[in-house]
């Protein structure tokens, strides 16, 4: 099973990351991430995805991400790492408004009209990063080897480690139209939150299918006959009932989980590499999501596809995810494998995210909301986001942004409750009996 | 709930409402097929169901946004099934309101926040001054969560949540008697569903407002609603009082639902298995069934047969 050969090769390189790590030099050079306050402390440690990243096909190092607006700098994405490997399924959960698609948009290469800045490196390293790599240098030697840095395999910058290993290239470098031609929708496809965003409501759905494996034709070889059979049956595998109606149909002609499922098959068209889904299922009823989230997974286990999925449903995540990403504030609160989130989180925010699920066995009460709002990104933060929010905050949260800690091999956290002379912070007591109770309950559904 | 003194107290009445598209080709769409309940003051009515089973279509067509094929629709006493005429439309746009599924759809993109949301009073003329506009407007904001700063920004700007925050604000704050939330929360984060869903709630409280709220989250469902009505391909298939329907689920297409309900639990999660179901598979016609009662309020629809045939199956 791909999950489970992900989460073993997690567990072993994982500790040799641990002190591996501190050789590749990650991208905490960028200030604002944990490196530069935590010399000194036992926290910054390296965010190394659970791995030395030796065979992430996606390696996210400080990326930033900034808008303008008429009342000034919003700052979405303020620094965050972030591993994806072969056959691994990722989650990134978090707060609305925290940066979570934009960041996603930044790796597909989506910039917005008014975004400022865009810091960090994307480095791709999957199968297409050869021919990109050698086209870039190609254009680099041409324009007298200028922008060299634009492409470099791992043999110039791992110190001569792995000689033989594939090139990568750093998407963000890499010009709007080479991303749309040769990753968005080809390498690394998205689906967004809201389907009528990524359909055109003007062209029936089967061209739209069709459309991106004819763009990609020349590569693909793939005739419009081929393109239709593959759409019928993209269709069919999304569990459209009339995948022949739907190919005829316009958008708003079908329900949103229809419309939904139309994009996923649009998305899966070219049979990318990564697939990532923000927010695929929220429009569907749990039955079809239960259906959509099989189908994906069964694509990934044949294909070896690393699926992202960005969404508010923490019951889908833990079906789905073998890694999960909590942010808050444009920042990566806590990282870590699933059982770590789901059983032992340490993070205060992840607390509040995880005592504000309704609860199945508890019904009619109020709900746990995390007091407060989240910080305005228009106004620089200072400290920890989270901390004016959290009853748990200390005195040190209001002056410094605190370092990464290392809880296990796959286990990350930003917050100070973490540091060795801090008190050992506690859960909330009525969490703490959920997830008492969950893991109780899992180990006699185990014994059946 | 065919009681007629309780029918006298509700606040919307929905009598075999039929929604039918033409889909081109001569072909019929039958979205919603002689669907009926009721929504009481001050109660949370849930629906539920697959995608396509015609939520959407019944909340369209009970805010008059479509001419129903048949059926009759009556809303504070008033008939509304038929053509409108210009009070009761005006009573309707006061009275009702609606927060759509897609939030950047029902947000005019060339309009500020503030005027997005202060439309409604506007057009109806319901504020004396602008002064009391403003204060009304900055109040809402404030209460769902928006900073004030916000007010001069356009709706491609925000996320997905802080949008789907602003359509709700625009519905509140015309201090609606019925509010139709179509998948108005599932876009956020579970902290601000929880912080909307209490507001939501305090709300009723305070002016004895009605929900009709859609919603695919059925632990949420579970946790918000008073009764709730189970929808599949254009028929109401089972309905009933929150505990009726979660604690003693009859109609197969109910129990399906329930069993695939996700928790945030990973290893119970990976191992889950969902009871499958689909008319085809089990010969179940809609079309031949009758709402029956099993008592109290709950009623499934069903013939005869299926009626024995599903009490007697072992519940979940
Ligand atoms: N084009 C833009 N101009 C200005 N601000 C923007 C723009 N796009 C996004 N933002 C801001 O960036 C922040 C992050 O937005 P993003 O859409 O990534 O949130 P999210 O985490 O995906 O939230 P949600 O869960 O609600 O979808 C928000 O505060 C949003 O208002
Ligand atoms: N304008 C229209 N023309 C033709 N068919 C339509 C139209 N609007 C809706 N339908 C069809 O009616 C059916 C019910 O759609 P509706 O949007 O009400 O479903 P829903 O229960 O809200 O689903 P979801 O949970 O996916 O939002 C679907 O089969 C849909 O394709
Ligand atoms: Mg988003
Ligand atoms: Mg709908």
């Amino acid at each position: 099973m791909a999950a489970d050969d992900a989460g073993g090769a997690n567990g072993m390189a994982g500790a040799g990351g641990a002190n591996g790590a501190g050789g590749a030099g990650g991208g905490n050079g960028i200030a604002g991430t944990g490196g530069a306050d935590a010399a000194g402390n036992a926290g910054g440690a390296e965010y190394a995805g659970g791995a030395d990243g030796a065979d992430a096909i996606l390696k996210i190092r400080g990326l930033e991400v900034a808008f303008k607006t008429t009342a000034g700098t919003v700052r979405a994405v303020r620094g965050i790492d972030l591993d994806l490997r072969r056959g691994q399924t990722f989650a990134i959960v978090g707060e609305s408004g925290s940066g979570k698609s934009v960041a996603a948009k930044a790796i597909v290469g989506i910039r917005a009209r008014n975004q400022s800045v865009t810091a960090g490196t994307v480095e791709y390293a999957g199968a297409g990063a050869g021919a990109l790599a050698a086209s870039a240098a190609r254009k680099a030697g041409r324009a007298g080897g200028g922008a060299g840095q634009n492409a470099c395999s791992d043999t110039s910058q791992g110190a001569g480690q792995n000689a033989g290993r594939a090139a990568s290239i750093d998407l963000l470098r890499l010009s709007e139209r080479d991303m749309r031609r040769n990753i968005n929708g080809r390498r690394i496809s998205m689906i967004f939150q809201d389907p009528m965003t990524s359909l055109n409501p003007t062209m029936p759905i089967g061209r739209q299918i069709m459309e991106p494996m004819l763009l990609h034709s020349r590569a693909s070889g793939i005739s419009r006959g081929e393109a239709r059979a593959k759409a019928l049956r993209l269709l069919e595998l999304a569990g459209i009932p009339d995948p022949a109606g739907c190919l005829r149909a316009y958008p708003h002609q079908l329900s949103g989980g229809m419309r939904q499922r139309a994009v996923i098959s649009v998305a899966l068209a070219c049979d990318p590499e990564i697939l990532i889904c923000d927010e695929p299922t929220t429009a569907l009823d749990v039955t079809i999501q239960e259906k959509i989230l099989r189908l994906i997974k069964d694509i990934q286990r044949r294909t070896g596809i690393c699926v992202v999925y960005i969404t508010h449903d923490l019951g889908v995540v833990a079906k789905v995810a073998d890694m999960v990403a909590v942010m808050y504030a444009g920042r990566i609160v806590e990282s870590g494998t699933a059982e770590e989130i789901f059983y032992d989180p340490r993070h205060p925010y992840t607390w509040g995210l995880l005592l504000a699920v309704p609860d199945m066995n508890a019904s009619g009460e109020r709900l746990h909301a995390i007091r407060g709002n989240p910080p305005n990104l228009l106004h620089g933060i200072e400290g920890d986001a989270f901390a004016p929010r959290s009853p748990h905050a200390l005195k040190i949260d209001a002056r410094r942004a605190p370092p990464l800690y290392q809880i296990s091999p796959t286990h990350f956290a930003r917050s100070w409750l973490l540091h060795e002379n801090a008190r050992p912070p506690e859960m909330p007591g009525e969490l703490r009996a959920r997830i008492d109770g969950m893991i109780a309950q899992a180990l006699a559904d185990a014994r059946h | 709930m065919a009681d007629e003194a309780l029918n006298d107290r509700a606040l919307l009445r929905v009598e075999g409402l039929k929604q039918f598209f033409r889909a081109g080709r001569g072909r019929t769409v039958k979205a919603v097929n002689g669907v009926s309940f009721s929504i009481f003051p001050g109660e949370t009515f849930c629906l539920v169901g697959e995608s396509g089973s015609g939520k959407s279509t019944i909340a369209r067509s009970v805010a008059r946004l479509f001419e129903p094929s048949a059926g009759k629709i009556e809303f504070g006493g008033m008939d509304i099934s038929g053509r409108l005429s210009a009070a009761s439309r005006r009573a309707l746009r006061a009275g009702m309101q609606m927060i759509f599924q897609d939030p950047l759809a029902s947000l005019n993109p060339r309009k500020k926040v503030f005027d997005a949301i202060a439309y409604g009073l506007v057009e109806l003329g319901l504020c004396a001054s602008r002064a009391e506009l403003s204060r009304r407007v900055f109040g809402i904001m404030e209460k769902v969560g928006l900073p004030p700063d916000f007010a001069g920004r356009y709706p491609h700007q925000f996320s997905g949540g802080q949008r789907q925050r602003i359509g709700i604000a625009r519905a509140l704050v015309m201090n609606p008697s019925l509010v139709i939330a179509d998948e108005a929360i599932s876009a956020l984060d579970v902290s601000i569903q929880a912080q909307i869903v209490n507001l939501m709630k305090d709300l009723q409280r305070e002016t004895g407002v009605a929900y009709l709220f859609i919603a695919h989250d059925l632990a949420m469902v579970k946790c918000i609603s008073d009764r709730v009505g189970v929808l599949h391909n254009g028929y109401m298939v089972e309905i009933g009082f929150r505990d009726e329907i979660f604690g003693d689920p009859v109609h197969p297409y109910t129990r399906s639902l329930l069993s695939a309900i996700p928790v945030p639990n990973p290893i119970a999660e990976r191992r889950r298995i969902v009871f499958s179901y689909s008319c085809a598979e089990s010969g179940v016609d809609y079309g031949r069934g009758a709402l029956r009662r099993l008592g109290g309020t709950h009623c499934v629809l069903a013939e005869d047969a299926e009626l024995e045939r599903w009490t007697q199956e072992p519940g979940l």
